[in-house]
């Protein structure tokens, strides 16, 4: 008997509960084939992202089908609070005839976007992404990179409660990960949960890592508590290559701010980018004057009084 | 179903250029009935005829079109894969109708028949095609993916269940149209057809719902 693990959806969610719960779920193909999946446990709350790892063939895909809803376990449940949900598929099939830019507005419309509104987004995400040759070109000529951004975009086209990507960042140029990225940041902070698979280890520590292995999952790196996770980030030009919008387009960079009386730029950056932005800055021309945490807040200066 | 999904599919599978041949082949066929007509309910029993095996064929194109990773994601964007899967036979079965709206008019507009054209005959006529395609659509849901796919199963299939729908008597639609409208001016003509639309609408609905339920556990 197929199909016997339980697939149960509710539409009440409340801003801190698991977007995504499954238990116990073991998965095969064949009646007495190997188990896939073998009761793999793992919950997604509301404004996270969760990357899972592992060797090919671990089960990766299969694991994000199941909670997409496109495939149904052997057993266990999968709880899934979020209706509506986006897929990004490891790849875009080849015998995609449709330009980019006519296939993502047909999803747009799916997803009931108006006509205009989906056509503005869609042109904002090629843009970000840098579809080439250009979102005009046949989904399945594009090469294989550009594919992947065209099912990256679709997926971002409208704010959803549960983001599952499988494999986004393969074939991805360094300005496009990015990118993805941020999408993935701006997701979480709307309180979207975002799922996502990739082969190597990711190279944020933003995020809940887990990695699959003989069909379940281990914890591999848990993000920074949540909340008061920012840092604050003074920086100096030191050549005239130095651009701030470029610092400020960086993942993780929430806010900015220039201090006019010494001439420097502050950043407010989450905690777990900080890294990131600092490599960033010196590549980019700037010289670091100062990191500070904000949870930990230093004493005011104080000042005398005349 | 959204108008959405059903211009998305069209437009898919328009692109795919599969749903020519079947298309063709039909408007031939109806041409060739038309040519040396006898009495109009003969030539639309002949046309309805070979409706069937063109609306289990456009069906499994129009099924089968999308690449199984692209289904994924519509799937997951209309949400569920059940969802998708009728708004595909709803897209086969306007195809269907399109073609049995030619049929249907073709002897009408160039007055090919050799007795007299009525509403009534017209209005049987016009039924029995979207019965029969009805018909097609729902043996098509059982022959495409995920249930048979393969295309020798489904041809073969697909010949043996035409010819059960044409030789097995009683066998709604297809031979029960083909026995009514055989006749020189059926008495009842449309209460028959109102029967032959009962059983058909039972058969289509057990036969699709199958093929729904089927797909779903298989995924």
């Amino acid at each position: 008997m197929r199909g016997r693990g339980t697939v149960s959806e509710s539409t009440t969610m409340s801003p801190t509960a698991d977007v995504c719960v499954v238990s116990a779920v073991r998965k095969r193909y064949e009646r007495h084939g190997p188990w896939v999946l073998d009761g793999l446990d793992l919950r997604v709350p509301a404004r996270s992202a969760a990357v899972v790892t592992g060797a090919n063939g671990s089960g990766k895909s299969t694991l994000l089908r199941i909670v997409a809803g496109l495939t149904r376990p052997t057993s266990g449940r999968v709880h899934t609070r979020a209706r509506p949900l986006a897929y990004a598929p490891e790849r875009l099939p080849t015998r995609l005839r449709m330009s980019a830019r006519v296939y993502v507005a047909h999803m747009a419309r799916l997803r009931g976007l108006d006509p205009d509104a989906g056509r503005a987004r869609a042109n904002e995400l090629f843009e970000r992404l840098a579809l080439t040759p250009g979102p005009d070109v046949a989904v399945g000529t594009l090469s294989k990179g550009n594919s992947q951004k065209v099912a990256v975009a679709q997926a971002f086209l409208a704010p959803v409660d549960l983001v599952v990507l499988d494999e986004p960042f393969s074939g991805l140029d360094h300005d496009a990960r990015d990118q993805l990225w941020q999408l993935v940041d701006e997701r979480v902070e709307q309180g979207a949960a975002v799922l996502l698979t990739s082969h190597v280890l990711p190279d944020t520590t933003a995020h809940d890592v887990y990695v699959l292995r003989d069909g379940r999952l281990a914890i591999e790196a848990r993000a920074p508590a949540a909340d008061v996770t920012t840092t604050r980030v003074v920086v100096r030009a030191a050549s005239s290559a130095a651009s701030s919008d470029a610092l400020r387009s960086l993942p993780g960079v929430t806010t900015s701010e220039h201090l006019a009386a010494t001439d420097e730029l502050a950043l407010t950056v989450r905690r777990g980018r900080v890294d990131d932005v600092l490599v960033a800055a010196v590549r980019g021309g700037w010289s670091v004057v100062a990191v500070t945490p904000l949870d930990v807040r230093p004493s005011p200066p104080t000042r005398d009084e005349p | 179903m959204s108008s959405a999904l059903v211009r998305y599919l069209a437009s898919d599978v328009a692109r795919s250029q599969r749903w020519i041949a079947p298309a063709v082949l039909f408007v031939a066929a109806v041409a060739i009935l038309n040519a040396d007509a006898g009495p109009l309910l003969t030539t639309y029993a002949d046309t309805a005829t070979c409706l069937l095996p063109v609306a289990i064929w456009l069906t499994v194109v129009v099924a089968n079109s999308e690449d199984p990773t692209q289904a994924a994601i519509t799937s997951v964007t209309v949400g569920g894969t059940t969802r998708l899967r009728i708004g595909k036979l709803l897209v086969a079965f306007l195809a269907d109708a399109g073609l049995a709206l030619v049929a249907v008019l073709v002897p009408v507009i160039l007055q090919t028949s050799s007795g007299g054209t009525t509403v009534g005959d017209v209005a049987a006529g016009a039924v029995a095609h979207l019965l029969v395609a009805a018909t097609g659509v729902a043996v098509g849901a059982w022959l495409a993916r995920p249930l048979v796919g393969r295309a020798g199963w489904v041809f073969v299939i697909g010949v043996l269940v035409v010819l059960a729908q044409t030789v097995v008597p009683h066998a709604p639609p297809t031979r029960q149209v083909l026995v009514l409208f055989d006749q020189d001016h059926p008495a009842h003509l449309a209460a028959s057809s109102a029967l032959i639309g009962i059983e058909t609408i039972a058969l289509v609905l057990v036969l699709t719902v199958g093929a729904l339920a089927l797909a779903r556990a298989r995924s």
